[in-house]
């Protein structure tokens, strides 16, 4: 695979729409290996721009190894980033090595890296009449789920680096960000159930960690100190216009319409006018005018 | 000998930033800039923009870091947002073999000015002259025929009226201090069941005799910070932000944060009064005394109109009469006086401070205010 986002020169990186293969995924400890089983339908991921400051910022993330905070406005892109880098590094295998993390007002740090279903435990420990299930319970791995960190700091190595979106931080609570600190810095976290069992990235294999936030709320300076940083300025009327023309392409294809020669610069403009001039009339403060 | 690059820039920023920025910070930047294809940063507009990924986490004090940023490289085009063609010509940088030689930001060096940047890492740019109080005081004195070394010698305080850079106090070490008298832990049993717990023991024992709830740590602590704005105050608004940032890092605390003007309003006498949300957008405040608990500590940041030179018998009755009622709430309320004693002639300032202990917000006081006066007792 590529290391690094290449623009080749242009200011814009485009990665096109595609359908990627989707996978159910456990992580057997007895291997320690992610078993990869694949899932219908196929996922899509749609197309993405990506601005020469923008690929800079990620490029500056893959060869630090640190986390990209990332801000912007609503609809500016923030979320589809990570899927995008994904389908630009891996393209219809991006779900081997791409886990999203969506974070809740309950979540908590742990959730990410794994779950321990206890209430199964008991139950299978309570049942006497099965053997299976009482030496079943006798074994906690048997009841360990990873989360998405989990999944990522296993999914990769050298070559093939993981990437995890941990998509609205802000939303969780207060202490969810410095519950991520050792995580994020040391790529590992500790399984307290199962005698001191560390789940960790391999060398040379950090996964690529983008964090999106909507400014909720402010984020504890210590976490700060771990991130890069990089806002998603408001679009300009060019960049909408490409998007545009990117979008309504991919509408067509769609459609199986190979040539849609009725798309028109000047229409697609004109589009983009109306668009702007829609949401100043709304009153809507989003990403989509400058 | 080799020199860091961007390393003079980086304290110069840190030391002006209102994020704290750690060392790692630098080192990441360094990785980038050994680790990256950086010959498409042409201009210090790009060079800007990419230490920005690094540098600045919040977006609010983007324009900072760009004034930092241009008196740190004498670029007045970012403030004044020119670009006419003959200064982006005169912006772009040599760019070739970029981590082939030695000192990295040698090139940044302007094709036009050869000379002028030839040290950026180590060289820390003359500062603008700073507003120095003291010399401000002893200038005005000479001016005025007033005798100036006993004026030199009354005043032992030496601090800049509104450099962010030259705060009288470090904010790190206050809020150590500060946390570990505000934090007060509480374990109580939540309605959530302790699984794992309940797991073990019937592992254990093989039978379970009582539903075990999980114990949650809970902060009782609450922070206040009451400030006065506008007026002579203006000059003190960096203090403000300054004792602002530093509360927010108080984890587990419950931190309000409130303005007034010379003093709060009172809306029903000993019982009420408005408090104006420092958050945009917040609603207005009215106190009560079940909002607060005798564990709230209560910070007042204001030169209780030291700055008038007259005594305002009005301002004294009512600062007194809402003194009197954080107090009778919680012993920990403290009054911060960015004006020292010394300055104070006869004023408003002058007489509260001989019933309200004012301390000045410097390092040494805000220790004593922490750790060694006791409070007086509700």
């Amino acid at each position: 695979m590529a290391t690094l986002l290449d623009l080749k020169g242009a200011q814009e990186l485009q990665v096109k729409s595609q359908l990627v293969h989707d996978f159910d995924i456990n992580y057997d400890f007895k291997t320690e290996s992610l078993e990869l089983v694949p899932r219908l339908p196929q996922k899509k991921v749609s197309t993405y721009l990506i601005s020469r400051e923008l690929a800079e910022a990620v490029n500056a993330a893959i060869v630090t190894g640190r986390p990209l905070l990332i801000k912007g406005e609503p609809g500016s892109g923030k979320t589809k980033l990570a899927q995008a880098v994904a389908a630009y590094f891996y393209g219809d295998q991006a779900y081997r090595y791409y886990f999203e993390w969506h974070v809740k007002s309950k979540s908590k740090a742990r959730d990410g890296g794994y779950t321990f279903d206890h209430v199964a435990r008991l139950r299978d420990a309570t049942i006497t009449s099965d053997e299976v299930a009482r030496a079943k319970a006798s074994d906690p791995s048997n009841y360990v789920a990873l989360g998405p960190m989990g999944h990522a700091f296993k999914a990769g190595d050298a070559h093939h680096k993981s990437i995890l979106l941990i998509d609205e931080i802000d939303k969780g609570d207060i202490d969810f960000p410095n519950d991520l600190l050792l995580e994020l810095d040391e790529m590992r976290f500790k399984i307290n159930e199962m005698q001191d069992t560390y789940i960790y990235a391999p060398t040379g294999g950090r996964p690529l960690v983008f964090i999106t936030s909507n400014d909720e709320r402010e984020l504890p300076p210590a976490f700060l100190r771990r991130c890069l940083y990089y806002n998603i300025p408001r679009f300009t009327k060019e960049l909408l216009v490409t998007i545009a023309a990117g979008k309504m392409k991919e509408f067509y294809e769609e459609l199986d319409i190979k040539d849609p020669s009725e798309i028109s610069k000047q229409s697609l403009e004109a589009f983009v006018d109306e668009f702007i001039k829609l949401k100043k009339r709304g009153g809507h403060q989003t990403a989509f005018y400058q | 000998m080799p020199v860091a690059p961007l390393w003079g820039f980086f304290t110069y920023i840190r030391d002006r930033s209102p994020v704290p920025l750690s060392i790692d910070q630098y080192f990441y930047l360094l990785q980038a800039i050994h680790r990256m294809d950086l010959s498409y940063l042409q201009t210090k507009k790009d060079l800007l923009r990419f230490t920005k990924l690094f540098w600045l986490p919040d977006l609010r004090f983007e324009k900072q870091y760009d004034s930092v940023f241009a008196s740190f490289m004498d670029w007045d085009s970012i403030l004044k947002h020119k670009e006419s063609p003959a200064e982006v010509a005169s912006e772009v940088f040599e760019h070739k073999a970029f981590v082939d030689k030695e000192h990295l930001e040698k090139q940044f060096r302007p094709i036009d000015e050869p000379k002028q940047k030839e040290q950026i890492s180590i060289k820390k740019p003359e500062s603008k002259p700073l507003v120095d109080f003291q010399l401000l005081v002893k200038e005005t004195q000479s001016t005025t025929g007033v005798d100036e070394p006993s004026i030199g010698a009354m005043i032992p305080h030496d601090f800049v009226l509104s450099d962010l850079a030259i705060v009288p106090f470090d904010r790190r070490h206050f809020v150590q201090r500060l946390r570990r008298k505000v934090e007060t832990t509480e374990q109580i049993l939540s309605d959530i069941l302790d699984l794992p717990l309940i797991v073990n023991r019937f592992a254990e024992t093989g039978f379970i005799d009582d539903i075990i709830y999980e114990t949650q740590d809970t902060q009782k602590s609450k922070v206040v910070l009451l400030a006065d704005r506008f007026g002579s105050m203006v000059a003190h608004e960096f203090l403000e932000h300054h004792f602002d940032q530093s509360l927010r890092q108080i984890p587990y605390c419950d931190y309000q944060h409130y303005f007034f003007y010379n003093w709060p309003k009172e809306i029903t006498e000993g019982i009420h009064y408005e408090l104006q949300p420092a958050r945009k957008g917040a609603e207005v405040f009215y106190t009560s005394k079940h909002h607060w608990d005798r564990n709230t500590w209560f910070l007042i940041l204001s030169d209780a109109g030291a700055h008038s030179g007259v005594v305002n018998r009005e301002r004294m009755k009512h600062t007194m009469k809402f003194w009197k009622y954080l107090q009778s709430i919680s012993s920990h309320v403290f009054w911060i006086n960015p004006v020292p004693i010394e300055y104070m002639e006869d004023c408003t300032a002058s007489r509260l401070q001989m019933s309200i202990p004012m301390v000045h917000p410097d390092q040494h006081s805000l220790n004593t205010m922490i750790f060694e006066r006791k409070p007086l007792p509700v």
